[in-house]
């Protein structure tokens, strides 16, 4: 906990008191716990795996939890614990870097929206409504089934779908700052559109966005895990946990444990990191941290 | 209003037509050659020369567009690859079922959802305000596949209270009824959570408004202040995010009906998806986001029917 705690302080909002706020809420105590346990393991999951997550051990499959293997085995005797942990590699790396390309593009996509203004902010939104129109689920489908199940294209899916919410929440921010006197300073100064878009709005519409970003990691998670379960996203014999639950579902009669595993990974990954994103949106309120420095 | 409501339909309208559009043209995105792709590597030129024909992509691309729309128009979506049965007959027997499961998760959310958000609002900061806040959260943030597996193994797998596969017997109610409980509750898990948040949240918004503080000093009492004046208003934004739920949970409906083997829009679509079958796919994707730009298109619209004070010109912004 020490360790991360200067990262985490760093990393995000220049605020002093977030830790100590959030160690006031039970609920954000969870979340941080879940969070930091969970950049444990993706920085040495793999050292504790006892077994390589692909090895199969024929003479114990479909096992309950015993000395040898602490979660069971699978179907075919791969040691479900090994499978978990390298999962989780599995979940962030792809979820991570999906979630900062939203970011990236809706950040690019409601800045120019937002400061061009008129045809050019009315053609973003239609665009943006376009996407929206589908469900998520059934457009990720479509997509997938398009470009062919894949790890990167999961996380190519994640972005277009996540990246409106980004786009509409800049451009939200930029049409609230671009009225602002000190804009307006700058342009008498003589300073050039791309300036004033790139250092001095983009500036204000940070904060919301990174908070935005931890309460969409959990869906992101969640969504690459479903793809997965349908066979859309990665493929075995990579031990997405969506894929575990995949194996585990079409033989769900024969032994609870490889359902039960991956499912409860998920659900405490995802109410983890809603509670830390949460708890952060709550002491770092969006609309203060956009207008303390405005 | 009236001028609201024309430039909202006309953005849905050109919402619809940009997502037809895309779904049409959704083949030509394919990288390399969709007959290839569909058949596979070892499919015979004849055989690839049959299904360019019968999809249309031997016209030019323009033409299979125009062919699309007409199409939409008139009802017809295509058919079937392997199959050759219309998709829209198709989609016409997946969509009651789909529907039916939406409104029995949904139901079973206002059913859950609403009155705990009351409680909670009325006893804030208690404990069971407390444990209603943690719960919701964690409904919310639990996937849906999730809470289905998890359903499916307690429920029906390790003790069997609920069948597990299918829709049951249509004409036998109970059994139907029995099918649709673990798959509805799944469903409805999130919008539990969801509409006790939002509940709760307006309900307190509602309780520092000034006409409540008028009631009190009147001297009504807390229940009548509470249950007739506060709760009217309170309920309101609920009231029309129900549409969207309804969108959403349409939506949803894939991983449900996957999960507990049920047919529906859902199921069609995944199986279209899986066997490559694109006509389903683009049929399928079409009405679902069809009925969820409506289920949207309602709820926005019925804000207003429900509260006159809503006024529409800063809605876009």
């Amino acid at each position: 906990m020490t360790q991360a705690a200067p990262a985490a302080r760093a990393s995000v909002i220049p605020r002093p008191h977030v830790l100590s706020d959030l160690a006031r809420r039970p609920a954000g105590v969870f979340g941080l716990i879940t969070v930091v346990l969970l950049a444990l393991i993706l920085a040495v999951g793999p050292l504790l795996a006892p077994y390589p997550f692909a090895k199969q051990d024929v003479s114990h499959r479909n096992e309950g939890p015993s000395a040898s293997h602490v979660l069971g085995t699978d179907h075919l005797g791969r040691d479900l614990l090994s499978r978990l942990l390298t999962g989780t590699r599995i979940a962030l790396g792809t979820a991570f870097p999906a979630v900062l390309a939203a970011l990236l593009a809706g950040l690019v996509l409601g800045l120019v929206a937002g400061y061009a203004g008129g045809r050019i902010d009315n053609l973003t939104l239609i665009i943006l409504d376009t996407v929206q129109a589908f469900p998520t689920v059934v457009l990720m489908l479509a997509l997938l089934a398009l470009l062919g199940p894949s790890t990167r294209n999961v996380i190519i899916v994640i972005a277009l779908t996540f990246a409106p919410g980004y786009a509409r929440v800049t451009r939200a921010q930029v049409l609230a700052v671009k009225e602002n006197p000190f804009i307006e300073v700058e342009r008498s100064l003589g300073a050039s559109g791309m300036r004033i878009v790139f250092v001095h709005i983009l500036a204000n519409v940070l904060a919301p966005l990174f908070i935005l970003l931890a309460m969409d990691l959990p869906s992101a998670i969640a969504t690459e895990a479903g793809l997965s379960f349908l066979g859309f996203g990665v493929r075995p014999p990579t031990p997405s946990w969506g894929v575990m639950l995949s194996d585990g579902f079409s033989r769900i009669r024969t032994s609870p444990w490889p359902v039960l595993w991956p499912s409860l990974a998920l659900m405490v990954t995802t109410l983890g990191f809603t509670f830390f994103g949460e708890a952060l949106r709550d002491i770092l309120d969006p609309k203060l941290a956009g207008s303390r420095r405005a | 209003m009236l001028s609201y409501l024309i430039k909202r339909l006309g953005m849905t309208v050109v919402v619809v037509f940009l997502s037809t559009l895309f779904l049409a043209s959704l083949v030509h995105f394919i990288p390399g050659d969709p007959v290839r792709t569909i058949l596979g590597p070892r499919a015979t030129p004849s055989m690839s020369a049959r299904v360019r024909e019968e999809m249309g992509l031997d016209k030019p691309i323009p033409l299979q567009l125009l062919d699309f729309f007409t199409g939409v128009l008139r009802g017809d979506l295509g058919s079937d690859f392997l199959t050759h049965q219309p998709v829209t007959r198709m989609i016409g027997q997946a969509l009651p079922h789909t529907l039916i499961l939406a409104v029995a998760g949904l139901g079973l959310a206002i059913l859950l959802g609403i009155p705990l958000g009351i409680y909670s609002a009325a006893h804030p900061n208690t404990w069971v305000d407390r444990v209603t806040g943690i719960v919701s959260v964690a409904f919310i943030s639990l996937p849906a596949y999730v809470a289905g597996l998890l359903l499916l193994l307690c429920f029906a797998v390790l003790f069997r209270l609920f069948p597990a596969i299918g829709v049951g017997d249509r004409s036998d109610p109970v059994d139907y009824l029995r099918h649709l409980i673990l798959p509805s509750a799944a469903l409805a898990m999130l919008w539990i959570g969801y509409l006790a948040r939002l509940v709760r949240a307006s309900v307190l918004e509602v309780l520092n408004a000034n006409y409540i503080r008028t009631a009190f000093a009147y001297g009504l009492s807390e229940r009548l202040v509470f249950y007739k004046y506060a709760l009217k208003n309170a309920i309101i934004p609920t009231v029309a995010m129900l549409g969207i739920g309804m969108g959403s949970l349409l939506g949803g409906a894939i991983f449900v009906e996957v999960i507990f083997t049920r047919p529906g829009l859902g199921r069609l679509m995944f199986d279209a998806i899986s066997s490559r079958n694109y006509p389903v796919v683009r049929g399928g994707v079409l009405v679902t986001s069809l009925l969820f730009v409506l289920a949207n298109l309602l709820a926005d619209l019925s804000y207003h029917f429900l509260d006159p004070r809503i006024q529409y010109q800063e809605t876009r912004q």
